[in-house]
């Protein structure tokens, strides 16, 4: 095999088949159960299923705490998990552009392999196009998954009093991102937080009857999220800036940058709103059993109905952290 | 021989709660006529009968001798045939009617009601609530309109028979005062230690002021909310608020017992003693003098004091010959709105009060003290707030338009029968709080004015709290551009339709190109723009950060001369600055922008060495205390012309900044030149635009031009030049008239 990627890798031909065998299956490791055909073709008893598609064109594409291939599956399962779902197969489609490193594509291939092993998922099928240099930014990945809704979870209305959980630290991803992507030269030990949550649903089982929404603060962070939450719950959210789990680190580059981290991505955190007075209890199951040791109780919704996100804050304030509809201005001019 | 008629009056304007009714019943008494009076939503109706002379003689008292609150826009009058009455008299409203509101500030104590709790012998002696028809609270009490005792937070309590008796003779100064009370029968204070226990005393004032005198420092509940208060002569008991406060340099406002005692520690005009004195009680900057006794942390680097005058009858009574000047800065923490109620005051200001005086009159809307300056010979109102607001402009438009405001220095302006009714200073939409009082006001001031709005105009900033509301209701938005309102507010005061030259300098505001402009030269009129000149673009970093790290902005303006920040700011962590100066250069987090404010900024950081503010514009206003208007020099400057635009550049500005700044001259002279450079700037750009389009009127606005020193350079500068020069005095040159300006536009809009 050359090592780059050339036009013909994705032309339908022997190419393309010498691609899929050599890096794809190989890394996805079930070479044997893997069907090649057009369509996997399944069954199941389950009686409600789970079913998403996200795109990744994430830069760089190797990044401190994962790459592309990563952060895709992880991606996809967290959306399964959001709702409740244990995943059962994934698709990976990839637009890879001209001249790409093979090796660096085998790498990705792993990671996604090695997410699916630990989650027992199966990349059932796929698609590979290669597109002109210009075309694309290195790499391109789509993925969508489907999965097993538990039984026990059943979102239902929030009401004030309901108690909101972050499962770990945040912007993580979002501040290894930008530390990589600009080469800002901090010494850190910073990275993305990018993992699959999937075992949540099981480990949570016993509590899920009393978790309302489940919600992966991606794109736009936890206050995004929330604020997308608030609207629809029709309630305000109150978070306590002394609850929020941040690393001092993530937290002092934020500083500097003048970029507030709520507003950052997570991509291996879970956002629970759990029924009144049930925080605590979900929380000694996060801890101790799910291995969230840095979860936090972060606030709660409140009676008013602005539909208002605020962060009571160390000073004794409370600040509105309002929904950005434009991220590239200042906040306050 | 003509039969004779009764006549059919109407009078409109801010006609209610100024002691209009008890005039018109003496008028018509004096004049032997017959009839009634009547509150009509915001107008007044009054019916006469008698003889066609006697009627004359009424209508020209009316026309001439109004009582001297009231303000009347018109009088309708009409003949009907002639009706029989037995007296002349005071109807009450009825509750049915259409509302169509015109509201009264609250108004200072007069001297009658003063001499009245100073009088040993009279029964109001020491009452802390004493009003009459000429004085007192209004707007901050009403629920509803009219103005009625039952329609304001007076309700609960009942006249006594004393009382009763005052409030229903027409002869009495207190005829109809809807506030009217006394000991026996009105709102009382009582007095709280901090952790909201009574304490039990004879006389609660008098112990408020003992307990000053001690160096205590008591949240004080008056007629707009709280206030903190401590002895302004107490310098521990000033630094010991600052500090609980979390306020280190942000000047506080003082109230001085007299004019007498103004004068002892500032120096006047005749305009200011009027302004500081007048029945509005705002708070004044003045120049202070050089032998002020006072502390220096009342005001830290800066060479004005903000005083008032006392305008509650409680004010008076907490001073006396060893208590001459209190610190009265409003009640609340850092950044959020005043408190009002007493249970919030009691929580939010446990930790910063030791003593609280309260009172038991429920105030309904909270309002902040009124902030004005003179500019030679005139009053500026830099925020509207107590005694002001809410303020009718009027403007000619039968639409009905909600305008939302900005973001901070919040406000709004309801266009409703001609009249633009700007609300009081509504704080910074940062916070949970003042976006519940400012949507409150919405709907109170919405449901006083009885306005229904059919447009709403708000700014082009999508994140802004006021817009977001805007989009939320389900009527038609108007996007106005930032320092489009800012110019349109100038237009609008002004009366002004015709095509003019905005100057804008302002602190941020969002550009229609997605940049954050700020240094703007228009050509346009009230409903439309052209940018013909802008203060050139720099890239900052950091968000608003760059806002309250001057440092960061310095730093982008150096990097484009290649000068380093370093040696200005010795103490600033060298990690940081490496971070910054590479997220500059990869734009990570950046913004372009054109803002004055933020030039300014960076002049001020660096010869300030002030890397950090810790209060809005912090360095610029201390910069522009520190000039020394005997220099009369400028740096060099450049204007070109790209595109079509003129080009303000700012890099020889720096370069002439910092070599003075190398050759050790004095701050005070370096910021002369620069202030005076902008101005020379500014003039210059003025007329390379007549120049070219043939305009000479030209309005000023923005936040930047709160810099008085700046203002009074442009605007003589221009005149000399025979430009017609405009620039707001009745609303706020900075973000608080913004609600007016996109109410201007929006109304220019719908005209067309
Ligand atoms: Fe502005
Ligand atoms: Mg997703
Ligand atoms: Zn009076
Ligand atoms: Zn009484």
């Amino acid at each position: 095999m050359t090592n780059k990627i050339k036009l013909n890798h994705g032309d339908g031909g022997t190419k393309t088949n010498e691609l899929i065998r050599e890096i794809f299956l190989k890394s996805y490791g079930e070479e044997g159960e893997v069907c090649l055909s057009d369509s996997f073709v399944f069954t199941t008893k389950a009686s409600k299923l789970a079913y998403t598609t996200d795109s990744f064109v994430v830069q760089p594409v190797f990044f401190r705490g994962g790459d592309i291939g990563k952060l895709a599956i992880c991606g996809t399962l967290n959306d399964l998990a959001t709702a409740g779902a244990k995943p059962l197969y994934v698709s990976a489609g990839f637009i890879i552009e001209e001249g790409f490193d093979i090796e660096a594509l085998c790498q990705i291939a792993r990671s996604m392999g090695e997410v699916c092993k630990r989650n027992g998922v199966k990349i059932v099928t796929g698609d590979t196009k290669v597109v002109e240099k210009g075309s694309a930014d290195g790499i391109f990945i789509n993925t969508s998954g489907i999965g097993v809704v538990s039984e026990q979870y059943s979102p239902c209305e929030i009401e004030p009093g309901d108690e909101i959980i972050i499962t770990g630290t945040i912007a993580e991803h979002g501040t290894a991102i930008l530390l990589d992507r600009y080469d800002l030269a901090i010494e850190t030990n910073i990275k993305s937080d990018c993992c699959a949550l999937s075992h949540l649903v099981s480990d949570l089982e016993i509590m899920l009857p009393y978790i309302k929404q489940m919600k992966d603060p991606t794109r736009g962070g936890v206050a995004t999220v929330l604020n997308e939450i608030a609207e629809y719950a029709g309630f305000n959210v109150e978070l306590l800036e002394n609850n929020i789990p941040i690393s001092p680190q993530v937290k002092a580059v934020n500083e500097i940058l003048g970029i507030d981290p709520l507003y950052l991505a997570c991509e291996g955190r879970m956002l629970l709103v759990v029924k009144k007075g049930n925080g605590s209890k979900i929380l000694q199951l996060l801890e101790e059993f799910c291995g969230c040791r840095e979860a936090q109780m972060i606030g709660c919704f409140t009676a008013d109905r602005q539909k208002l996100v605020y962060m009571q804050t160390k000073i004794g304030g409370k600040r509105v952290l309002p929904s950005l509809e434009s991220q590239t201005v200042p906040r306050i001019c | 021989m003509i039969e004779p008629q009764s006549l059919m009056i109407q009078v409109h304007g801010i006609v209610q709660g100024v002691g209009m009714r008890p005039f018109l019943y003496k008028t018509a008494n004096a004049f032997h006529l017959t009839g009634f009076v009547k509150n009509k939503g915001a107008s007044v109706v009054i019916v006469l009968s008698g003889e066609q002379r006697a009627m004359d003689g009424f209508l020209y008292e009316l026309t001439n001798n109004p009582p001297p609150n009231a303000v009347i826009h018109h009088i309708d009058i009409s003949s009907h045939p002639k009706l029989h009455f037995q007296d002349f008299r005071i109807l009450h409203s009825a509750e049915d009617e259409k509302i169509q509101g015109c509201l009264l500030p609250d108004l200072a104590i007069c001297d009658d009601c003063r001499e009245d709790i100073l009088n040993q012998k009279d029964r109001r002696f020491g009452y802390a609530f004493t009003n009459c028809t000429n004085c007192g609270p209004r707007y901050s009490i009403i629920e509803e309109l009219p103005y009625d005792r039952g329609n304001t937070t007076m309700r609960s309590f009942t006249m006594c028979e004393e009382c009763n008796k005052e409030y229903k003779n027409p002869e009495n100064r207190r005829f109809h005062a809807q506030p009217n009370a006394c000991p026996v029968c009105g709102p009382k204070y009582i007095l709280f230690l901090g952790n909201g226990e009574q304490v039990e005393c004879e006389n609660p004032i008098e112990k408020g002021k003992q307990l000053l005198k001690e160096g205590k420092i008591l949240a004080i509940k008056g007629i707009g909310g709280y206030h903190l208060v401590c002895n302004a002569e107490n310098e521990t008991a000033i630094a010991t608020l600052r500090m609980r406060k979390r306020r280190p340099h942000k000047p506080f406002a003082m109230m001085a017992c007299s004019i007498a005692d103004v004068m002892e520690i500032c120096s006047l005009n005749p305009k200011e003693k009027e302004t500081i004195s007048n029945n509005r009680r705002p708070i004044v900057l003045l120049k202070r003098n050089d032998s002020t006794f006072l502390p220096d942390n009342i005001s830290p680097k800066l060479r004005q004091y903000g005083v008032m005058l006392p305008y509650t009858p409680l004010h008076f009574l907490l001073f006396d010959e060893s208590l001459k000047y209190l610190i009265m800065t409003s009640g609340n923490i850092s950044g959020m709105p005043i408190c009002y109620k007493d249970e919030d005051a009691l929580e939010h200001l446990k930790d910063v009060a030791d003593y609280f005086l309260i009172h038991n009159r429920e105030i309904m809307t909270p309002i902040d003290d009124s902030v004005v300056k003179v500019m030679e010979e005139e009053a500026l109102l830099s925020r509207c707030g107590r005694g002001y607001a809410p303020l009718a402009l009027p403007l000619n438009t039968l639409n009905e338009i909600l305008a939302v405001g900005g973001n901070q220095k919040a406000s709004l302006c309801f266009v409703h029968n001609q009249l633009a009714h700007i609300s009081q200073y509504l704080g910074e939409l940062h916070f949970l709080d003042a976006c519940k009082e400012y949507t409150s006001v919405i709907d109170r001031l919405s449901r006083l004015l009885n306005a229904s709005p059919q447009a709403i105009a708000h700014d082009l900033h999508p994140n802004y709290f006021s817009t977001q509301y805007a989009k939320k209701q389900k009527i038609t938005t108007i996007a106005v551009q930032h320092h489009h309102a800012h110019m349109a507010a100038c237009m609008a005061e002004h009366n002004f339709y015709e095509k003019g030259i905005g100057i804008i300098f302002d602190g941020t505001g969002m550009g229609a190109d997605g940049a954050i402009w700020g240094g703007e030269f228009f050509i346009g009129n009230r409903s439309q723009y052209k940018r013909v000149g802008h203060l050139e673009y720099i890239t900052l970093q950091g968000g608003d950060s760059a806002i309250e790290e001057p440092w960061k902005c310095a730093l982008s303006y150096l990097d484009t001369i290649h000068e380093s920040i370093e040696s200005f700011f010795p103490n600033l962590d060298k990690v940081q600055l490496q971070v910054v100066e590479k997220a500059l250069q990869k734009k990570v987090n950046c913004y372009q922008s054109s803002s004055m404010g933020r030039l300014f900024d960076c002049v001020a950081a660096l010869l300030l060495g002030c890397s950090h503010i810790s209060y809005e514009a912090q360095a610029a206003i201390e910069l522009e205390s520190l000039v020394d208007d005997s220099i009369t020099e400028t740096y060099s400057f450049t204007i070109t012309e790209r595109a079509g635009v003129f080009i303000l550049g700012y890099q020889s500005i720096l370069e002439g900044v910092l070599e003075d700044f190398g050759n050790h001259q004095p701050i005070s002279v370096i910021s002369a030149k620069f202030h005076n450079t902008i101005s020379k700037a500014t003039i210059e750009c003025a007329c390379r635009i007549r120049e070219k389009y043939l305009v000479d009127n030209v309005f000023l606005g923005g936040g930047v031009f709160e810099n008085t020193f700046l203002l009074k350079n442009v605007v003589s500068g221009l005149r000399i030049l025979g430009f017609h020069v405009y620039y707001n005095q009745k609303v706020p040159r900075n973000d608080g008239g913004l609600s007016f300006g996109q109410a201007a536009v929006a109304a220019s809009i719908l005209e067309e």
